[in-house]
Formats: structure tokens, C-alpha cells, sequence
């Protein structure tokens, strides 16, 4: 139930520019430990495009587009996971299908999942990028 | 980030359990929509977690191993999932690949996290999961 290798590396990529500004993938690659085709793959694929800039050229880089201030962990795992609904009944297009013994809308275990998945999110989006760079 | 499918199965097949003195594999399996090995699978790691016993005998099913009070929703979610901890770094073995693990920050909130979920889940046994049904 862990979240994924690239959450982990997004917060620090993120945490990184953050801290340093304008950064290279390659010093990023240097200064956290994680492989430069990664860090390029990861950073070119597009799915950052809200968060982080790219600069090309010769003084290019890398940028946040927002301040640490505005950046949660919410909306960075909201990036990197698949699914960050704590249970998939949780999830809109999902009927419960494995759960069958209660009433959808009475189902005791839903209400538990639910209260778990608000406390993650709330805490998860209260959490800012500007925080856990001090 | 989910829980396993196999996991809402198992609660599904304790709930069940907890209804009845003993419940027959076929009667579950058809309940559940799944197939028997499936199914037997399943309560096999929730014998190994001491929540449940086989009956055997041509009558023979599983009942429940303890009070309906003393079984929680961790208890049994832990007996399925490989982990339930929402990181890496949060396992046993504590492995960061940046060797961080003392002073994270990122940690230390998933640290308190995983102490938020888990006592939720600690809280809430099948007894409670019951009552609340039959309040509703």
C-alpha cells in the first residue's frame, strides 16, 4: 500500500527547486541521488507542466511556476499516483462491488474509508512544499 | 495508493462470519461471487492471523476465532495486505535511498499519517462495524 518510487522523487525534486531555484537535471541527479534519465524522463514527460518549468538554452533549467507556499503535497500526489482513493469504492466510477452485505449509502465500512481518505487529503493538501523546506 | 481488493474481500468474508456460528466455503464463494480456491485462499491468511478456524467434517466451515469485540478492522486488513504502511520509508528496514530517515521532513508527516490511519482502523472492531449497520 506504499505510494510510489515517483512520489517519493517528485517531493524531492520539487523540495530541491524550491530551495535552489533554477536548478539542471543533472545537478538535481547529483545533489538527491536519483538517475539523471529519470529525473529528464520524469521532468520532460509533460505531466509536471503546472508545477515545473523548462527552461531550454544554454542557461536553461528547471523551474517551479509557483511558490513553495502554493505547492502542496496533494496536488504533487495528485500527479504521481494512480489512485489516492484510500479504498477504490471511493472512487465516482467505481460501484462497490465487493462489499455487497450493506447498502451502498449505509455501508459502515464506506464511512470508515471515507473519513480515513478526507483526513489523508486534508492533511495531504495543509502539508505546503514551503513547510518541508525549512 | 489502495487498499487490495483481496482485503475488502476478507472483511466482506468476516462480517459474514460474524453473523453466523460457521459458514461453509461454497456458501461464501457464492455469496462473494468468487471462486472457491479463491475464497479459501483468503481464509487461509485469516487463520494464519489467528481470526478464524476451519471446522472440518462433512457439516465443516469456518467460524470466527475470537469475540466479535476482540477482532479489529486492523487486525484483519493487516492479515491481508503485505504492508499498510503508506511508504517506504515507514517499513521495518526504514530504507531511503537518500539515507535521510533521521532528520525528513516528508517522514516525519507520513509518520504521523500512518499513526492516524492505523488507530482509526484499531478503533473500530467488527462488533462496532455491526452495530452501526443495524443503527442505520
Amino acid at each position: 500500500m506504499n505510494f510510489s518510487l515517483t512520489t517519493d522523487y517528485a517531493i524531492r525534486i520539487i523540495l530541491y527547486l524550491n530551495v535552489h531555484g533554477k536548478s539542471t537535471s543533472k545537478e538535481m541527479a547529483r545533489d538527491l541521488q536519483i538517475s539523471h534519465n529519470y529525473i529528464s524522463k520524469v521532468l520532460k514527460s509533460g505531466k509536471f507542466n503546472d508545477l515545473i518549468e523548462n527552461k531550454p538554452g544554454r542557461n536553461g533549467g528547471f523551474l517551479l511556476r509557483k511558490t513553495g507556499a502554493e505547492i502542496s503535497l496533494l496536488d504533487i500526489m495528485s500527479i504521481t499516483e494512480n489512485n489516492l482513493f484510500f479504498n477504490s469504492c471511493l472512487e465516482n466510477s467505481k460501484q462497490c462491488d465487493s462489499c455487497k452485505t450493506f447498502e451502498e449509502s449505509l455501508c459502515p465500512l464506506k464511512k470508515q474509508y471515507q473519513k480515513i481518505d478526507n483526513y489523508l487529503r486534508e492533511k495531504l493538501a495543509m502539508t505546503r512544499i514551503s513547510e518541508l523546506s525549512k | 495508493m489502495q487498499m487490495k481488493r483481496a482485503t475488502n474481500y476478507a472483511l466482506r468474508i468476516m462480517i459474514e462470519l460474524s453473523l453466523s456460528p460457521k459458514v461453509a466455503v461454497p456458501t461464501l464463494s457464492k455469496m462473494l461471487e468468487l471462486q472457491e480456491s479463491y475464497v479459501i485462499k483468503i481464509l487461509i491468511k485469516l487463520k494464519k492471523a489467528g481470526l478464524v478456524k476451519a471446522i472440518a467434517g462433512v457439516n465443516g466451515g469456518y467460524s470466527l476465532n475470537k469475540e466479535r469485540s476482540q477482532i479489529t478492522l486492523y487486525m484483519i486488513i493487516e492479515a491481508i495486505e503485505n504492508s499498510i504502511k503508506i511508504n517506504r520509508c515507514l517499513e521495518h528496514d526504514q530504507f531511503c535511498s537518500r539515507s535521510a530517515t533521521d532528520y525528513c521532513a516528508v517522514r516525519k508527516l507520513y509518520m504521523e499519517l500512518q499513526h492516524g490511519i492505523e488507530n482509526e482502523f484499531k478503533q473500530v472492531t467488527l462488533e462496532r462495524l455491526l452495530l452501526e449497520k443495524s443503527s442505520s
